[in-house]
């Protein structure tokens, strides 16, 4: 007993009638919009921490002409990578988590477009670590234990087999999340061929270590009909609310610039692409690239690595376009080029390596707005190679492919690999898991590491768990090591990258 | 209701040839003034018979008057005032007595020295000259009356009537009559009775006068406002509490008055945003207790406690801080009355929640109790501008690797020798160092005060009123600051029981472009790498209209990353601070007897800010598209306060007193805000929420409610033990059903020995005291449970999850705590040291602490810890000079802390208390100290040599280099008044010791090739000293300064670079103060008037920062130690003109 009478309106006084206590069936969609701004790190801060300080270099799409920014040279900065982790763990899953619980028993379809998500989300999680918590994730207790990559993938599958079979038997009227769908705004058939399609990037993954099992899903990914074309694309709506963090941050100064392998091959392959992908230096007029991993003094000390020297995003990044520049997800082209390698596998992909190769070219320059024939066909014809740069290391062509498809397989899978490359642009989360996986296309050295744990002239091959997930997880961490395989360092190949 | 006097008094040894004026005369005034104000009115009827009740038993020989009545008084509860003129250690006496009555006694005692004595009230016996005998046949008669609290007027004997410069005196019989033979029929009377003052009384050729003398308000140095506005003697205090005239705020003509007591007060730490006038100060007494929650002491005025939220915090968007103001700085120096600083948790225990962080209690002036009419004027103006500079090189100018870029904003170009080059103007013109254009950048600030007030009544109605305009122009142009408050106080009794206070006090502030902190887009910031040879006149012509209506900003680098026209920045990037406040106060008190009444009172502090958020196009790093965004923010909190105040206090026995306090306290708090975000414009530069690209807005809220019951009781026994207790109930909103109620207790006890024991003469005031309080505290608004909001976003919104695991059992915080002191006064008070030791542990601290990400949080509320804070304060005080004409006095204090985390949580030992900045983060870590910094350092080997890399640059570690801990590890002050005649002068010096500080603004400047150290090596390279390369082998690979620079500086600093310790001492105030003589007043209408010269802030003595000031603050957060490209501090100077008529 209190005061005045009583205390008996406290818990109504301590609560926030603005806020809602519960989630319900009501709001599952305002929550499934949230997985997936967040779960594509597509907002500004997120997008330039989550994404471009670390994967848009090491992808070298991008270089960094601002010499604070050391994830360029391999320093794991602890404060920029915990976002990705902490968005993933305390954004994504548990929402999305909690979006599946709420429409396990109330709604199948959007719980198998949400099913389909949770891989999606993940996938790309567990490729930057290697084992990660994923069973016991997003439960409230004080110590997760890791899984192993394996388990997640062969989870990954599962969960695609549930969620394709019940959108195969939906009602295809229904439109599960609605317009809260910013994909594909609940259209079944779009999400069933989504979930094809990453079934098809997943098991061409495995494919090293699991071959069979990547034959499987692979061949079974393209029974069922994955992406075919631009219109089977997965992009995110933007909006006033739903910005595209590329252009955002690209207005940010010049903290990156073109990669100067980007402009090797593009300019080798006068690919008609580069001025959609990039625009001219402000101070030098050209599309012009710079090495990845240089230091300060290196930035410094030449004119053409000034200010204005090197090309930022193209003009669709631009930060005026932010909110009707669709966020990329997932791209047809790339179905295409997983269907040539996996024919090049000797897999049944329902068409020849050649054919599906410059299908893969032909809808990305179809995305890209390049439509000319005759434009395209002089590149998939070209035999230009990629050049040798008039930048400050007079850096060598950084590879001596040529687009036009050779005749021996490797460097077909070596073609397959680097169309593939520059038609992800700019997804820097998946180009590096294929460069990390494929070995292709080849790129320029990182010229310093101020890492000590991972060499200047290798491709760093995963990202270190980090510190604070030690600090408060660490026995489960130990764990995760184990299953590993190997030390906790940049160096070691995570499971399906033997 | 509170009883007792002090009797310093009595053991005055230095008294001065002149009664009226003196010191000691002042004393005596107040000794009676207290006794009348608190108890006499109608305790005089209530013991008035009791007196000659009192038997007193005597037997001396010889011995000398004072120290008979020092027995008297130590045997009985009966207190004597005098002065020491009248009894001079020659006058003995030699009585026997055996239970006589006390005035038999009196009588006997004093008969043969020409004295008598009168009563005043049941306590307090005066020792007055007799009448002469034969008194001549006069020319002038009178009456003087006196008045009482209840406005009655009495009369009483021994009233001094004298005639300043003559030995003509005489004082009043029984009746009040007086008479005077004197020749001059224009002299003036002095007419003077303790606790009364003293009248200046013109005769004008009058034969006959009548006077009325009214009792002289409460003098604040022996009575303490406590918890709840109840008034205490400070003998019977039994913590440490420390006072501040208002005289001394409203002198240092600070705008916001917590600025004001820097340096004066043992145990403060404070830090200022320095973010330009009425910006915001964090103020810390005794270490911080908190580790994610407030640390921040309550602030009280007038007995009631005020909002003070604190509104300026380190923003990781912002790359800096943003200062929205706080409470405290609204309110207007000139209106108060005193200040009483209770550093500690038991001095606060009455305050309940949050008083484990001390309380800042600030009484306000009422009006006048003489019938007479004050008005005061009260006119400053001060001049300021910066008081320290960052070091420059003025050697190299714009460009990178030696080479001259006219785009470039760094300054590692060629050396500046005046040769002719194309600058970014695109005129070619000589290249030469522009030293001073960072420090022209600034103008010189000003700050005019005007307060008037007007302060009349008499005994039954005080009105008190003031006005205080303030008008500020910071050192930045555009940055102003104007602020109105009126204050109108209204104290009445009613008949003779019912006494009412009412207050209603409105401010207007408004704050115009107050510049944010921090690194991107900031003038400041731009000012602290701007190229050396780049001319700030040319930087002025800052844009260009465009066709479209649209501007281009000029600037050297266009679209720089971080930086831009610093002109365009002050007058294109606008954010603008309005404030309305409304603080009103009504109390009524009912007495039922002269020792027992009710209060009750209501009190509300209501605030609305608005805040509005202006940025035309081409502003680089705007996040939003479109042309040019804008942004309000509406914020409106209420604290509603009701509590009720049972106060009772008798005597029982010869040696007993009591007080008791009851009441019962209902505290309401509510907040809620819009913030409505344009995310762009569609018309150019046309700031109104309608011209919005896609407008969102978001709603904030909080509300809490506590409910308290408390009483105390203090005890005094012979008036040298006290003994207090004290309980208080809270039932607090923010907790769950079952732990929303908590208990918490305090006790005190303090012995006076110099009134216990016969010390040495020496010794004339000697107080132990110790305390012990449990303060129990809830928590914020909504953390019980989770909740989920929805955003704009998506198409129909985004939800948000909670990210925060929620802990539905959360019991209140405690903190405990234990403090002794030692209090001494020697030499009738002409050295004075007071002493406390404390110690506190707060545990069950509600935090809220980072878990493992996977379990599906950020964060988790949990109740743990144990945070100890353990430290002494010491004031000393000394008259080394206390002549008629010279005084110097000084006042001295000192304060150290050491904090410990004794414990964390089970899961979590180190939680970090900030995100991590891109310097620094700062960690609360099990075993340490609270505010630990840690940093990026150089990887060393085991021998410490630094080990480099291939390229001849330090590796560099993660967040994990400790580079100290943010908190000073003593504080100290001394302050000198010094008075010759008219003139005073007083100087205040104030010295921080230890506290580690982040400079990433000096990070910046060294990356920038802007900062002095980079001269070194400049055209050549070096080898890192005492490095080795990663094989262990010697290094032996150079770098250019360049090279080392941008690597350890810049953004993402390896802060072990650039770690300083905040060591310094500074020239805080210097004052000259010219008060006119009296007599050349004395046939005006005015009645004083004081001129002053007031320095504040003047220079540093001492500083271990290089060219920066290390108490600059980056909010009111527990997030310091991190120097953000802030303004420069500022120093202060000008007059102050005070007239009172």
């Amino acid at each position: 007993m209190g005061l005045w009478g009583c205390t008996a309106h406290f818990d109504k006084l301590n609560t926030n009638p603005m806020q809602l206590t519960e989630m319900t069936p009501a709001t599952v969609g305002n929550a499934f919009a949230r997985t997936q701004y967040e779960g594509l790190y597509s907002h500004p801060g997120l997008y330039q921490l989550a994404r471009n300080l670390f994967f848009d270099y090491y992808s070298q799409y991008f270089a960094v002409r601002d010499a604070g920014i050391r994830s360029d040279r391999y320093v794991i900065v602890q404060d920029w990578i915990i976002v990705q982790w902490n968005c993933m763990y305390t954004v994504t899953w548990p929402t999305l988590k909690l979006v599946l619980e709420t429409t396990a028993d109330t709604d199948s379809e959007a719980n198998a477009i949400a099913k389909i998500w949770k891989v999606f989300v993940f996938h790309s999680h567990t490729d930057f670590y290697g084992p990660v918590p994923y069973h016991e994730a997003g439960k409230g207790t004080t110590s997760i234990p890791y899984d192993s990559q394996r388990d997640i993938y062969y989870d990954f599958f599962t969960l695609l087999d549930e969620a394709v079979a019940t959108l195969s038997v939906a009602d295809p009227s229904r439109t599960p999340f609605g317009v809260n769908d910013m994909i594909y705004q609940g259209n079944i058939a779009q999400w069933r061929r989504f979930a094809n399609s990453l079934r098809l990037r997943l098991a061409m993954r495995i494919s090293a270590v699991e071959p069979e099992k990547a034959r499987q899903e692979a061949e079974k990914a393209v029974a069922a009909g994955v992406m075919e074309s631009n219109a089977h694309s997965a992009f995110m709506a933007t909006n006033a609310n739903v910005v595209h963090g590329l252009n955002v941050i690209s207005d940010w100064g010049e903290g990156f610039v073109m990669s100067a392998t980007m402009e090797s091959y593009l300019k080798g392959y006068s690919d008609p692409r580069m001025a959609e992908y990039f625009s001219r230096g402000v101070g030098s007029g050209e599309y012009r690239g710079i090495r990845n991993g240089l230091t300060g003094e290196q930035l410094n000390s030449s004119p053409k690595n000034a200010a204005g020297a090197a090309s930022n995003v193209g003009p669709r990044f631009h930060v005026s376009k932010q909110t009707d520049n669709p966020f990329f997800v997932m791209y047809a082209a790339e179905s295409y080029f997983l269907r040539a390698e996996g024919a090049l596998n000797g897999w049944n992909m329902g068409g020849t390596a050649a054919e599906l190769y410059e299908a893969g070219i032909r809808t990305s320059m179809e995305q890209w707005g390049i439509t000319d024939s005759e434009t395209v066909q002089n590149y998939i014809d070209g035999t230009g190679l990629p050049i040798a740069l008039d930048d400050y290391l007079e850096s060598p062509p950084v590879s001596d492919v040529p687009v036009k498809f050779a005749a021996d397989e490797a460097t077909r899978r070596q073609q397959v690999a680097t169309q593939k490359w520059l038609a992800l642009y700019p997804d820097g989360i998946e180009a590096w898991a294929e460069a990390r996986r494929t070995g292709y296309p080849e790129l320029y050295p990182v010229v310093n590491s101020d890492n000590p744990d991972m060499p200047a002239g290798q491709l760093i091959r995963r990202i270190p768990y980090v510190d604070y997930e030690k600090q408060t997880n660490g026995a489960a961490v130990v764990g995760g090591v184990e299953l590993l395989g190997g030390p906790d360092l940049p160096t070691t190949r995570v499971w399906w990258n033997p | 209701m509170v009883k007792l006097i002090t009797f310093k008094c009595m053991e005055k040894k230095h008294a001065y040839q002149s009664f009226v004026g003196s010191r000691d005369l002042f004393r005596l005034l107040l000794v009676m003034k207290l006794t009348y104000l608190l108890t006499i009115c109608c305790i005089l009827q209530a013991y008035a018979n009791a007196y000659a009740q009192y038997h007193v038993s005597l037997d001396v020989r010889d011995a000398r008057i004072k120290d008979v009545l020092k027995e008297i008084q130590r045997s009985s509860a009966w207190r004597f005032v005098y002065h020491d003129d009248l009894l001079p250690d020659e006058s003995r006496v030699t009585i026997k007595a055996k239970d006589q009555p006390i005035t038999d006694v009196l009588t006997q005692v004093l008969k043969p020295s020409g004295l008598m004595h009168r009563q005043v009230n049941d306590r307090l016996i005066v020792i007055l000259p007799s009448p002469e005998d034969g008194v001549q046949d006069s020319l002038v008669r009178g009456r003087v009356r006196l008045r009482d609290a209840a406005g009655e007027l009495f009369t009483i004997a021994g009233v001094t009537v004298r005639v300043p410069g003559t030995a003509l005196a005489t004082s009043t019989a029984d009746d009040g009559s007086f008479s005077l033979r004197l020749a001059d029929t224009e002299a003036t009377l002095e007419i003077a009775y303790m606790g009364y003052g003293t009248r200046r009384e013109p005769l004008r050729n009058r034969t006959e006068i009548d006077v009325i003398l009214d009792p002289e308000t409460v003098q604040l140095e022996d009575v303490v406002i406590t918890a709840l506005g109840i008034p205490r003697e400070r003998r019977s205090l039994t913590y440490a509490a420390q006072t501040l005239a208002g005289e001394t705020l409203s002198n240092s003509r600070e705008t916001n008055i917590t600025s004001a007591l820097n340096g004066r007060i043992a145990g403060l730490t404070i830090n200022k945003t320095n973010a330009g006038p009425g910006s915001s100060n964090r103020i810390v007494f005794r270490g911080n207790r908190s580790i994610t929650g407030n640390n921040q002491p309550l602030i009280v005025v007038d007995g009631v406690r005020i909002d003070n939220t604190p509104k300026a915090f380190a923003d990781v968007a912002l790359f800096g801080a943003r200062d929205n103001g706080d409470g405290i700085s609204n309110i207007n120096p000139d209106d108060i009355a005193s200040i009483n600083v209770l550093t500690g948790p038991s001095a606060a225990a009455l305050y309940g929640s949050s008083a484990s962080n001390g309380a800042v209690i600030i009484t306000t002036k009422t009006g006048r109790k003489d019938r007479q009419t004050a008005i005061g004027i009260s006119s400053s103006y001060m001049w300021e501008s910066p008081m320290i500079y960052p070091r420059f090189q003025n050697v190299y100018g714009q460009g990178e690797g030696g080479l001259y870029s006219a785009q470039s904003d760094q300054s590692w170009g060629p050396a500046m020798d005046g040769q002719q080059l194309a600058d970014w103007t695109g005129e070619t013109r000589p290249f030469s160092p522009q030293p001073d254009n960072f420090r022209d950048f600034f103008r010189t600030g000003g700050e005019t005060i005007n307060t008037l007030t007007l302060s009349a009544g008499n005994e039954t109605l005080q009105t008190y009123l003031s006005y205080t305009n303030t008008y500020a122009n910071g050192i930045i142009d555009g940055n102003d600051f104007k602020r109105n408050n009126i204050n109108l106080r209204q104290t009445a009794r009613l008949g003779k029981k019912l006494v009412a206070d009412a207050k209603i006090n409105y401010i207007y502030e408004d704050v115009i472009n107050r510049q944010a902190t921090g690194e991107a887009n900031r003038a400041v910031s731009t000012l602290y790498r701007i190229p050396r040879n780049i001319d700030l006149a040319d930087a002025r012509d800052f844009e260009t209209l465009n066709d479209d209506g649209t501007l281009t900003q000029n600037y050297w680098r266009p679209g720089s990353p971080s930086m831009q026209n610093p002109y365009w920045s002050i007058y294109r990037n606008l954010y603008d601070r309005l404030r309305n406040r409304v603080m009103g106060m009504v109390s009524l008190k009912y007495e039922f007897t002269p020792t027992l009444s009710l209060q009750y009172r209501t009190s509300l502090d209501y605030y609305a800010d608005q805040v509005e958020e202006r940025n035309y196009n081409d502003t680089y790093w705007l996040l939003t598209p479109g042309k040019g965004n804008y942004v309000v923010g509406n914020e409106a909190s209420r604290l509603f306060i009701n509590d009720l105040l049972l106060s009772y206090s008798t005597r029982f026995g010869d040696h007993w007193g009591l007080n008791l306090n009851a009441g019962a306290i209902l505290e309401q708090y509510h907040s809620n805000g819009t913030r409505t975000n344009n995310n762009g414009l569609s018309i150019p530069n046309l700031f109104s929420l309608g011209n919005a690209l896609a407008s969102s807005s978001t709603s904030s809220l909080a509300r809490t409610e506590t409910q308290s019951l408390f009483a105390a009781a203090s005890v005094g026994y012979r008036d040298y033990i006290y003994l207090d207790v004290s309980m208080r109930n809270d039932w607090n909103s923010t907790l769950p059903a079952g732990n929303r109620s908590y208990f918490f207790p305090s006790f005190g006890a303090n012995v006076l020995w110099n009134e216990a024991l016969q010390l040495p003469e020496a010794i004339t005031f000697l107080k132990t005291r110790a305390s012990y309080a449990f303060v129990g505290n809830g928590t914020a608004f909504n953390m019980l449970k989770p909740s989920f909001s929805i955003v704009p976003g998506g198409t129909t919104g985004l939800l948000l999850i909670d990210r925060t695991m929620r802990n539905a059992d959360l019991k209140p915080e405690q903190t405990r705590s234990i403090e002794a002191g030692v209090d001494l006064g020697l030499w009738a008070d002409r050295f004075g040291l007071s002493a406390t030791f404390y110690k506190s542990n707060t545990v069950n601290q509600i935090l809220t602490i980072g878990v493992p990400n996977p379990s599906g949080y950020a964060f988790r509320v949990i109740n743990a810890g144990n945070i100890q804070n353990k430290g002494v304060e010491l004031q000393l005080h000394a008259a080394p000079v206390a002549g008629e004409h010279f005084r110097w006095r000084i006042d001295m204090q000192f304060g150290a802390n050491k904090n410990s985390i004794l414990e964390l949580d089970s899961l979590q030992k180190r939680p970090p208390l900030s995100s991590p900045d891109r310097i620094g983060v700062i960690v609360a870590e099990e075993g340490k100290g609270y505010g630990e910094l840690y940093t990026r350092g150089f990887v060393r080997n085991t021998s410490g040599q630094i080990i480099v890399g291939n390229n001849g640059l330090p590796l560099l570690t993660d967040m994990s280099f400790h580079a100290g801990n943010y908190n000073p590890k003593w504080t100290a002050g001394i302050s000198n008044a010094l008075d010759y005649g008219p003139l005073r002068l007083a100087f205040l010096i104030d010295m921080r010791k230890g506290g580690t500080v982040l400079s990433h603004t000096q990070a910046l400047m060294a990356a920038a090739g802007v900062a002095e150290r980079t001269l070194a090596n400049r055209e050549s390279t070096f080898v890192i000293p005492n490095s080795v390369r990663e094989d262990g082998s010697p290094n032996t690979l150079g770098v250019t300064p360049e090279a080392y620079w941008t690597h350890v500086g810049g953004s993402d600093p390896v802060g072990e670079a650039f770690l300083y310790q905040g060591t310094n001492a500074r020239l805080r105030e210097l004052s000259l103060g010219y008060t006119l003589p009296p007599a050349l007043l004395s046939e005006s209408f005015i009645k004083q008037a004081t001129l002053s010269l007031v320095g504040r802030n003047l220079f540093f003595l001492y500083n271990a920062a290089d060219g920066f000031d290390p108490e600059s603050a980056l909010g009111t957060g527990n997030n310091q130690g991190i120097e953000y490209t802030p303004m420069p501090s500022t120093r202060s100077y000008g007059l102050h003109l005070k007239i009172d008529f």
